[in-house]
């Protein structure tokens, strides 16, 4: 209990933070930072009816969709058509992006909006363990011993699982958080709740990966400020 | 360092997946630009207030506008009026991030808006005896669902706009903002209703002018904003 309200009374980010933990995706944060980029530019002109600019959107937004609706749940033939879906709807939805805007929680949006008609229909069946480690490039796989490169794709089966048994709500908090680079605010309002139960359901997603890594004996790069803040939860 | 940063703990399952573009899709279907869905949406308003404007010019002001006090014309027409304005602005804003404002601004408002209509109706005293002074009255119910229909009447045809304008406008919170855009055009039906209908019963006031505010929100955050959200 002590720990999530100190939890909860973070002003959180994650962007700025140092690599650390194998695997671990370095999050963007330009949604929050004042100057747009390349693809806001590019979203601006597609808005106002450059056609062209559809293509730069694609490219820079394409992956990153498809990789967060991966780390929904989706298996990749399924993600892969999500995004489709998503750059329909971001198609028909351009006259309503807001001028001097970051797409990114924008399209973040419409994506997830995407995935939850996917999820409620009947007829389709999501694949809930839809990362296959073995078929996966697992970063520090380079020049890794067999060893290292065996507990990688172990720890990566082992959170894609969890992920998978988390729910929902827990899962889109936690993955916007950690892998999307959204700030708190940024995937409060996508989600449409408040911080404050984006946090908890976060943290409720993170204990739970966090007791099976440990369960693994996966070695984590803060383990000892974790030992301490355990510690100071019970 | 950051707060959350030891979420980095936990590996990304899908690192090092391939994050190559798949084919660029081509849309056959034209989608409106922002100068056209802007130019609609100004549209919509302009018809949905000559709507409104129309209807009252038709049916004519209540026959005891002069003679209301004050306060009485402020809280239960300029107030509803002023709050609808304000709520139909703030359910479109972009906020921040051009998903609207938060969800516990436009929520509150949604469920303030309409609210405050109800409260004005039922605590504020009447100018004058109503004449329907009871539930018993045989005039009442008549009365009170004439209202009710032409209060619901006067919201609907602005909501059936709002709903072909802002198709896919809100990819976030859609179902609080078009609530709100329902509230707020309840509002301004509720304030055009009591600047015709001159029964300051509120009982009255309650279910003939009242109730289609709660309905028009209710339209809106549960029909609306299956055409609104992205």
């Amino acid at each position: 209990m002590f720990f999530i309200l100190a939890f909860l009374s973070r002003p959180a980010q994650i962007g700025t933070a140092g690599q650390s933990g194998a695997g671990a995706a370095e999050p963007r944060q330009e949604a929050d930072s004042g100057a747009l980029g390349s693809v806001d530019l590019a979203m601006e002109r597609y808005a106002d009816g450059d056609e062209s600019a559809f293509p730069v959107i694609f490219a820079e937004l394409g992956p990153r969709l498809r990789l967060f609706l991966q780390r929904m749940g989706c298996a990749a033939d399924v993600a892969e058509d999500l995004v489709q879906e998503t750059f329909l709807r971001v198609h028909h939805a351009r006259g309503s992006f807001a001028r001097g805007k970051h797409v990114a929680p924008w399209a973040y949006s419409i994506a997830r909006n995407c995935f939850i008609s996917h999820a409620r229909s009947a007829k389709t069946k999501m694949s809930r363990a839809s990362v296959d480690a073995d078929q996966v490039e697992l970063p520090g796989a380079h020049g890794a011993s067999g060893e290292e490169e065996s507990i990688a794709r172990q720890s990566a089966r082992v959170v894609s699982e969890v992920l998978a048994s988390l729910t929902p709500a827990r899962r889109e908090a936690f993955v916007l958080l950690r892998y999307e680079g959204m700030s708190v605010a940024a995937a409060a309002q996508i989600v449409g709740i408040s911080e404050g139960a984006l946090k908890i359901r976060a943290f409720h997603a993170y204990e739970a990966l966090r007791a099976a890594l440990a369960k693994m004996e996966v070695p984590l790069a803060s383990g000892a400020e974790r030992g301490n803040r355990s510690s100071a939860a019970t | 360092m950051d707060d959350l940063s030891f979420l980095k703990d936990i590996p990304d399952p899908v690192a090092g997946a391939p994050g190559a573009a798949g084919p660029v899709p081509r849309f056959a279907a034209p989608s409106p630009v922002r100068a056209q869905a802007r130019r609609r949406r100004l549209a919509a308003l302009g018809i949905s207030l000559g709507w409104l404007c129309t209807h009252l010019a038709v049916y004519g002001i209540r026959t005891d506008f002069a003679r209301l006090p004050v306060e009485y014309v402020a809280l239960q027409i300029a107030l509803p009026a002023l709050i609808g304005v304000a709520s139909l602005l703030l359910a479109v804003a972009p906020g921040k991030l051009g998903l609207g404002l938060t969800v516990s601004v436009i929520g509150g408002l949604a469920v303030l808006g309409p609210l405050s209509f109800w409260l004005c109706a039922a605590l504020l005293n009447t100018p004058y005896p109503a004449l329907d002074a009871g539930l018993q009255s045989s005039a009442f119910w008549p009365g009170a669902l004439v209202c009710l229909d032409i209060t619901l009447a006067w919201a609907a045809a602005p909501l059936l706009l709002a709903a072909l304008v802002l198709r896919r406008a809100f990819p976030a919170g859609a179902g609080w903002r078009s609530g709100l855009i329902g509230a707020a055009l309840g509002l301004l039906s509720g304030a055009a209703i009591n600047l015709h209908c001159s029964n300051v019963n509120q009982g009255h006031m309650l279910l003939g002018h009242g109730v289609p505010i709660a309905v028009a929100a209710l339209v809106g955050g549960l029909v609306v904003s299956r055409w609104a959200r992205a």
